[in-house]
């Protein structure tokens, strides 16, 4: 078991139900999340006395689905800025929860979205949780990077 | 009755406003403290506000203090929507005069609870 891996599953299941109406699943521990070329991924920064990332990945499918669904619109029709706003929401409610189990005090930046044609790379981030959950057909992944710490000189 | 709601992102703004409505508010919103501090004074009386805690420009802390100085906005209930959890964080947005305290993640049931509780009764 990963560093707060059931909180993370407990916690994503929660948000995505509350917010979307829709049930998610984590996957096995060595399920892979496929990278594409239209990965996107929401990220929050949390500083203090735990430092990292707290990064949500997932396809363009599934980033236009979430944004439909919270503003109400056809998937169709759904626009890129209303993707960034849903995506970053969904990392920036993940992020915050996440932090409510990081020692105190501790601060959440604003989320930042991004699409990752190569992968999501926290430079100096030590990956230490990753989920990857099952939605819809879809997949999406969690992830919790602590900073590493610098190297004395 | 008039609530506004305060979040940087549209998203929630759409969804808290979506619940406000369906419970009998008529809804104003702003996407940071000083947007909402703008339309507090354009619209003026406003009986909720559901604020976020972070947000560019002005946060949701930030616009608490700004309008509990303010004598003209002393009725003005404010609830903090937020994913701030932090003991030491509630405390501060309690003392420095929100009325009640809400984590995201919500739902519509959990936003009518705090109302009732801080005895707004709507629709």
């Amino acid at each position: 078991m990963q560093f707060i891996e059931k909180e993370v599953c407990q916690y994503t299941q929660t948000i995505w139900k509350s917010i979307l109406d829709l049930e998610t699943t984590p996957l096995e521990e060595d399920a892979d999340f496929e990278e594409r070329a239209d990965n996107l991924a929401g990220c929050v920064q949390i500083t203090g006395a735990w430092e990292g990332t707290v990064a949500l990945q997932c396809h363009m499918s599934l980033a236009k689905q979430v944004a439909s669904i919270m503003f109400d619109v056809n998937n169709g029709t759904v626009s890129k800025d209303q993707i960034q706003d849903a995506l970053g929401e969904m990392a920036n409610m993940t992020g915050g929860n996440i932090k409510s189990l990081l020692p105190e005090p501790c601060y959440l930046s604003l989320p930042a979205v991004a699409v990752t044609q190569n992968g999501f790379r926290i430079p100096g981030g030590e990956l230490v949780t990753q989920v990857t959950f099952q939605c819809n057909g879809d997949h999406f992944m969690v992830s919790l990077l602590k900073r590493e710490e610098p190297t004395a000189k | 009755m008039l609530a506004m709601v305060i979040d940087d992102s549209k998203a929630i703004r759409l969804i808290l406003g979506k619940i406000l409505k369906d419970i009998g508010f008529e809804v104003v919103d702003a996407a940071n403290g000083v947007e909402a501090m703008e339309r507090l004074k354009e619209v003026g009386k406003v009986e909720l506000a559901l604020v976020d805690w972070n947000m560019p420009e002005m946060n949701g802390y930030e616009f608490v203090c700004e309008v509990r100085k303010d004598e003209t906005y002393k009725d003005v209930r404010l609830m903090m929507v937020t994913t701030e959890t932090e003991t030491s964080q509630v405390i501060k947005a309690l003392e420095a005069g929100a009325n009640e305290y809400l984590m995201k993640p919500f739902t519509k049931e959990m936003i009518q609870e705090k109302l009732s509780i801080m005895g707004i009764s709507v629709g």
